[in-house]
């Protein structure tokens, strides 16, 4: 199974522990988001709403591309891969 | 000897402690503490061994929760399960608006003022939280507007001699009562304008802040979007008691510490303006329970003045004088020590200060 980073955004940082840089495994997007929320449960309502889709103002960057991920298994992932999670922003 | 006393400031950009002398001459300035955060209030529960602080935070994308703190906010945790609606709710959780420790009697207790208008409990202190389902089974709720800030449970009074007893304000829909526990509640709006009037809903009021007089919680005050209200009867009956005010609009009303008569009110130009009439920031206090209100505040911004303050960020503390604590919408914080006669500015130019609590001077 494809170890890989999950970067999340700074002001996430008290939901994982004070660690922004993150390891998880899993063969797609969703498996691997997965895994880190089952050792971090309190970022998973951080993330996710309650019917379970990812929040309208999360992004999922994987090796810098973003992915079209809202929830689901999504995007498959190689080892080594990194994602990165963080909030859309907008304006200047 | 005046113990030191403690100042937790919520803001859009995270939250602050400051300490004073016993002389509440110097502060010391810690934070910021959930930084990136928006902190609507901040709370502490000073019921056990220690001191818990609540902070009820949101987020543009990452929404909106409840943090918890033991240590006086170096470190910050999730509760274990934070506020969330059940399948069929009438809404979703949109922020958390007050969090408030439950009676003596019940320690291990604390409720949470949420939107949309809910009302949450947690009885293993804040670890868990479950729904109060009487205002989400409301007859009149498919009317229920929302505010400025939507339909935000803002404020909530607990009987001290009866564990049963209950009343929320919200906006923009009024002051509702329970005798059970939450169960279920009576709309209280008897005497108060209607602002947001629906067919289900005809006597919708923009609810801003309810305070109760400790010693007689059928003695209410209410600073109401369209004035300033006391009632006699638990809320059975508004009345208006605005003579002196500069207007009728304002957000916060705290009551004097030691003299339930006595209370401090924010009162701003309008409901589109949303500043200090003529750039002046004046703070008003009644002595007479309502009945006249004069300025007060030397030592306040006098001219150019444009901010205003949020429901939660004017506060009294328990000493004797007391102190009174005001932030503003403009970022600047501001104390007395000497009852609102003379303010001065605080450590620390901040964001939108949207919480502005003391922590019980018995801690």
């Amino acid at each position: 199974m494809p170890s890989v980073t999950v970067e999340v955004a700074s002001v996430l940082s008290a939901f994982t522990n004070d660690v922004t840089r993150l390891r998880a495994q899993g063969q797609t997007v969703g498996a691997a988001l997965e895994d880190l929320l089952r050792r971090h449960p309190a970022l998973r309502p951080r993330l996710f709403g309650d019917d379970g889709t990812l929040r309208e103002h999360v992004l999922i960057f994987v090796n810098e591309e973003r992915v079209a991920y809202r929830g689901g298994a999504g995007p498959t992932l190689a080892p080594g891969d990194r994602i990165h999670v963080l909030q859309a922003v907008s304006g200047g | 000897m005046t113990p030191p006393v403690d100042l937790l400031v919520g803001t859009s950009n995270g939250a602050f402690h400051l300490r004073a002398d016993s002389r509440r001459r110097s502060w010391k300035l810690r934070g910021p503490m959930l930084q990136g955060w928006k902190v609507l209030h901040i709370s502490a529960d000073t019921r056990g061994r220690g001191t818990t602080l609540y902070a009820g935070i949101d987020h543009t994308a990452f929404g909106p929760t409840i943090m918890r703190s033991s240590d006086w906010g170096r470190t910050w945790a999730q509760v274990g399960t934070p506020p969330r609606f059940g399948r069929g709710a009438p809404g979703t959780l949109k922020a958390v608006w007050t969090i408030v420790p439950g009676r003596a009697s019940e320690p291990q207790t604390l409720f949470a003022g949420v939107a949309d208008a809910a009302l949450f409990r947690s009885t293993d202190q804040g670890q868990s939280w479950t729904e109060l389902k009487g205002l989400q089974r409301h007859p009149s709720r498919p009317g229920w507007s929302p505010g400025n800030g939507g339909l935000c449970t803002h404020t909530i009074l607990l009987d001290p001699r009866d564990p049963k007893h209950l009343s929320v304000g919200i906006s923009a829909v009024g002051f509702l009562d329970s005798t059970d526990g939450g169960r279920t509640f009576s709309m209280r709006n008897e005497g108060l304008p209607a602002v947001v009037a629906t067919k289900a809903h005809p006597q919708g009021s923009c609810v801003h802040t309810v305070v109760a007089d400790p010693t007689n919680s059928r003695r209410l005050y209410m600073q109401n979007h369209q004035g300033m209200f006391r009632s006699r009867d638990g809320g059975e009956r508004w009345r208006r008691c605005e003579s002196g005010l500069p207007g009728p609009f304002g957000f916060p009303l705290v009551m004097h510490p030691q003299d339930p008569r006595s209370l401090y009110s924010a009162p701003l130009q309008g409901d589109y303006h949303r500043c200090f009439p003529k750039g002046r920031m004046r703070l008003y206090r009644t002595s007479d329970g309502g009945t006249s209100w004069k300025p007060i505040g030397k030592g306040l911004p006098d001219r150019h003045f444009y901010g205003g303050v949020l429901r939660h960020a004017l506060a009294v503390d328990g000493c004797d004088p007391a102190g009174v604590y005001v932030g503003t919408t403009n970022g600047h914080l501001f104390g007395s020590a000497d009852e609102g006669r003379t303010f001065r500015r605080l450590p620390g130019d901040y964001n939108r200060i949207m919480s502005v609590r003391t922590v019980p001077v018995s801690s």
